[in-house]
Order: structure tokens, then sequence, then C-alpha cells
């Protein structure tokens, strides 16, 4: 199955007879009537049949040509999107932003830019911490917002610190059954499971500090990309996180133990831009923005 | 347009951001490296605009990259979907389907009794039958194909050729029968508060209710009674855990149970293992065995009647969506 022969079949559908479909794409009657004849045998069930000389899809075909039209469809609009997203516009800034951040990102500080600077192009990209390094350096992106461990640096980008922030574990109280009045620590979670950052990002290190420090080695450990599904996991149940502090629901506080771990793991919220091709007047005055409207946060 | 969007593009992407490196992706998609490179140099040349940045570290898709990425992953889903619909158009034309679940007669017969009724007003195009067995023989009957699906109990979820589906943790609890000498009264429990712990050298003397060695946990049982010295006074054996647990009530001896069926109201005292065992209760299916809507449907129906907490149950549809992802890329 590929485009050009999920095409045929729409046409064929369409013109009902195997020699104009040929005469519409430029090809022989054989190369069409052997697409279907491949068709067939990878579906295992034959896609039309004739009826008064005309060739008519049977219910199987019915439901290969409608996801053949969806296929087709998805298609040109990935291509458009595509097309679109590769150039970047004149007065384009785009921002590399922290999927922990980008709720209130998109949702009290753009609309706030946006009406103040209506002719500058804003794209926010969400990407997690290592990836929209990787974009800063090979300039698809103009400006990141990201939280970095408080020890890490770089010399390739100007850093601006917009604030300064912990993590706490979360665990879910029905994992931990502890005597009433006892606060838990983290040598409590021993044998629950733990949802962790994957490796490649610049945190988990950060998290596997603390549980190599308190001697714990869970068997189960879910690996996912970002603190937005640690949440998501967290929340339906499945073991133990890291979380920044705020960032889970207060009316879910109830169901949770919050747990300051040691070594505390402070990071840092940072807005870097970069340091050898100086960000022109439009930029800074984003950039500004985006300090100012980080404090009412 | 002159550019192809075939399937293998759409595997090819997808096996790549999944595995986040060349060598990774290959490997998975069973071709060497090489020709994996020369498919994305084609890729980046058809679209116009480069996909992926070949750090040295970890490869990085770009915005168009990422763009690309979801479009491929919306082609397969629509496949898929395609697929299971063929699928049953293919089988339609053939005998009567028949999915048989596997199960205890315990928890399992009331599992498959709460919702035999629904399933055939739902499919009544297809055998539902049920196969009881100890949970060693469902698991061999699982591997031989005999049963469609089966409700397991495992001490782990990682299986080679099964696919464990968690809805339940359980905790195994030491009960010791009513009036027993180092017994407590559970009502004067306080309540959110941990079961005690008890020094298993003191059980002695106490006679002992097991289970066999066809229940799923048995030999983490006997682990435990060893590393804490206990040489228990075994007068009976049953792979029947009600019955266990019945034969505690009346004061035959004690036993190590699923904490699901202690009563409090039945005298009986119940103390946490040091360590903590946590045993699990699922369904386990073959990794080869296409998940349609009918078995979809017996393993949410499952999950419900089983009373596991509703987290679990989203649990399910995460995982079966997962399960759909990865046949796809296979």
């Amino acid at each position: 199955m590929n485009l050009t022969e999920l095409q045929y079949m729409l046409a064929l559908e369409e013109l009902g007879n195997i020699t104009r479909v040929a005469e519409r794409f430029y090809v022989s009657p054989s190369a069409i009537s052997q697409c279907l004849k491949k068709e067939r045998e990878e579906q295992g069930i034959p896609l039309f049949r004739y009826e008064e000389r005309h060739m008519v899809p049977t219910e199987a075909g019915r439901v290969y040509l409608d996801t053949a039209r969806k296929l087709v469809q998805i298609h040109d609009e990935t291509y458009q999107k595509i097309g679109a997203a590769s150039e970047k516009g004149a007065d384009e800034i785009r921002i590399a932003c922290s999927p922990v951040f980008e709720d209130d990102f998109e949702k009290k500080i753009l609309p706030e830019i946006r009406r103040q600077l209506p002719k500058t192009n804003l794209t926010v990209l969400p990407l997690n911490a290592v990836n929209a390094l990787e974009y800063m350096s090979n300039s698809m992106a103009e400006m990141a917002l990201l939280p970095v461990p408080s020890e890490w640096h770089t010399t390739m980008l100007e850093e601006d610190v917009l604030g300064e922030n912990h993590l706490q574990l979360i665990v879910p109280r029905a994992y931990l059954h502890l005597p009433e009045g006892k606060t838990p620590g983290v040598e409590d979670c021993e044998t629950i499971p733990f949802i962790l950052l994957s490796r490649n990002s610049l945190m988990r290190t950060y998290e596997d500090k603390v549980l190599v420090q308190h001697h714990i080695s869970s068997s189960r450990i879910y690996e996912v990309s970002n603190y937005l599904s640690c949440r998501e996991f967290l929340e339906s149940g499945r073991g133990a996180t890291f979380l920044p502090v705020g960032f889970l629901p207060e009316e879910s506080a109830g169901h949770f133990y919050r747990i300051e771990p040691t070594p505390k793991l402070a990071f840092r919220n940072l807005l870097l831009t970069s340091s050898i091709k100086k960000p022109d007047a439009v930029q800074q005055k984003v950039k500004r923005m985006i300090e100012e409207l980080w404090k009412d946060l | 347009m002159e550019a192809k969007m075939d399937l293998r593009n759409e595997r090819y992407m997808s096996a790549l951001a999944m595995e986040g490196s060349m060598t990774k992706a290959a490997k998975l998609l069973g071709i060497s490296q090489p020709a994996l490179s020369r498919w994305l140099d084609r890729l980046e040349e058809e679209t116009g605009c480069r996909l992926v940045i070949r750090s040295r570290k970890r490869l990085v898709l770009t915005q168009s990259g990422q763009i690309y990425l979801e479009g491929c992953q919306k082609c397969l889903k629509e496949a898929s979907l395609m697929q299971e619909k063929l699928n049953s158009l293919r089988s339609a034309g053939n005998t009567r389907r028949r999915i048989v679940v596997g199960g205890s007669v315990a928890r399992g017969s009331k599992a498959f009794a709460s919702f035999y009724a629904d399933f055939i007003r739902t499919y009544p195009d297809i055998t539902l039958d049920v196969d009881f067995d100890v949970n060693t023989g469902l698991w061999k009957k699982l591997l031989h194909g005999e049963v469609t699906l089966a409700m397991l109990g495992a001490t782990q979820t990682e299986m080679r050729e099964v696919d464990f589906m968690k809805f339940l943790d359980e905790e195994l609890l030491l009960m010791l029968p009513p009036g027993h000498p180092l017994g407590y009264d559970y009502s004067q429990l306080p309540k959110n508060v941990a079961y005690p712990t008890l020094d298993l050298r003191k059980l002695q003397d106490t006679p002992f209710v097991v289970q066999e060695k066809e229940t799923s946990y048995s030999h983490l049982l006997y682990q435990i009674l060893q590393q804490n010295n206990l040489w228990p006074n075994v007068i009976f054996r049953s792979n029947m855990i009600p019955l266990l647990y019945d034969m505690v009530k009346t004061g035959a001896g004690a036993a190590i149970l699923p904490a699901a069926y202690f009563q409090p109201d039945d005298g009986i005292s119940v103390f946490s293992l040091t360590p903590r065992m946590i045993v699990y209760q699922g369904i386990g299916v073959r990794k080869d065995c296409v998940i349609d809507e009918p078995i979809a449907f017996v393993i949410h129906r499952i999950m419900n009647s089983w009373g596991s907490p509703y987290y679990m149950h989203r649990y399910a549809d995460y995982y079966l969506e997962q399960r759909q992802i990865r046949s796809v890329v296979e």
C-alpha cells in the first residue's frame, strides 16, 4: 500500500473501469490490474467485483477506500504543514518551551505579547530540555524557556534566571501503609513503582541521585518524557514520581504524600538566548516582556 | 505531488522517533543502519526540508520532522483500524468465532458470570466459553492457544511470551484464626493504620493451611517462611483459596492469603509480612494475539467486575493503545 496505489484504487472506484484509470495516470492497464491484484493479496479479501461490466467496491473494498481517502488527506495536510514550518518568517520568533511551562506560557504570557507586538509572529515549540538545547544550537529556535538543574551551565547560550524551584517526591497515599502521625521519608518507598524522566533528560541524573542515596532500586520504573506525563501517570496511580513544587493541583493533594528529598533537587527556570548571535530589537523586547510577565505568575 | 507516502516511510519514521537512535531503530526494523540512513536522506530530499538533527548523543526531530511524525502516526492508526475491520470481514465468511476465557473457579467464575449476558447480546456471532483451571494450568493453556485470554495471578508483570495486564495489587497477609493467643481485636485497631507485623518464629506450634504449588505465589510463601526461620506444621493443602480462608475462620489453623478475602467481622487477626508481599491479579494474552473489539470488551468487563481501583481501568485503555502502536511498528 503506497500513495500511488491508493490513488489508483480511488480512481477505480470513481471510474469503474481499469482502462480509463490507466489513461488518467498515463500508465498501462496492466499496471493497474497488477496493483489491484497485489492489494487483493495483501489484504486477503477481494476489494472490487464486476457488476454489469463495471468494477464496484465490495464491502471490504469500501472499508479500504475509506481508509485510502483518509491517508491521502493526512498526507496532503502533512506536506502543507511541513512546507509552512520549514520556512522561518521574517518576523518570526520561535520559542522552545518545556511542557512544564507550556500551559502558563500560552495562557498568561503569550496573549499579552501578541497584544503588544501584533506584527511579530510567535511560535511555541513544546520540547524537553535536551531537544530544546539541540534546537537552539542548530538555529531552529531563537529562545528557550526551560527548567534546568542548578549546577548546569552552558557558555553557548545566554542564561537569564526567571526563578528557582525544586523537586518534591510525590507518593500516592494508597501505596504507603504508615502508622498514623508518621511522616513518610524517601526510604519508605522501597517497594513501590517509580515514574521517572527518560534517561536522556537533564533532570533524570538528578532524580537518580536521590534514589541511589536512599538505596532504592525499584524493580518497576516507568520512563516518560516530561513532567506532564509524570503527573498523568501519578494521577492514574501507577507509582511515585518527582514533580516541581506547585505542579500538583491543590485539589488532589489529599491523595498524595509530598516528601522533601535529600539532597535538595534545586533547579532554575531559565530563559535562554543565543550568546553568539545577538538578539535583534524585537527579540530583546520579547525577552524583556517574558521576564516581566513571568514575575506575575 | 511526486513524493510517495507508503507505509514503509511511516513505519521507519515511527521507529526512529521511538528509539531515538539510528542504530537502535535499524535493529528494531531488521535493516542495516546505512540503509536506514539512505532512506532518511531520500525522505528529506523528497519533503524538501530537514526532518532530523543527527546529533552525536541523540537523534532530535526538527519542527518539520515532528509534523511528519504526527502524520505518520495518524496513517498507521488508520491502517491498523482498517486491518481490524477487514479481519472481522474475513472471518465472518468462515466458521463461527470462539473466544475462550480462562479463570479460577473462585473469583474467575464470578467475573465470567458478570459479563457473559452482556457479551452475547453485544456480539451474537461469537461463542464465548470459559475454562476453569489452577493458575499453572491456565498459563499452559494460554501458551498452547487453548484459551484466548486468562485471568491470572502473578508475582511479576514482565513475561516473555505473554502480555500481562495487571489490574490489581494485593497484599498477602498472615491470618490467625479467632482466639489465637497472638491475635488481636481488629475492631480496636484505629482506622487507616498499617496492619501490625509479627515475628513468624512465634508460630512454630501453630498449625498451618497452605496453598499447593499451582498457586502463582506459592514459591514466595515458602521463601518468606524460610527467611523467617519458620518451618510450619502444615496440616492441610489446597489451591482453593476461599476454602483456606474458611478453614482459618473455623479455627483449623493459620494461613497466608490475599488481603481481599479478609472480612473484619470474622474474628480473624491479620498481619503484614516483612518484607510486605504484593502479588498481582491481571489478564494474560499471548503476545501474538490480535486484540480486537470483542476481546477488548471482555478485558474491560473483567476489570470492572473484579472491583479493581478505577485507575487500573484506565491502565487497560493505555495498555491496549500501546500494544496497538507496538504491533504496527513491528
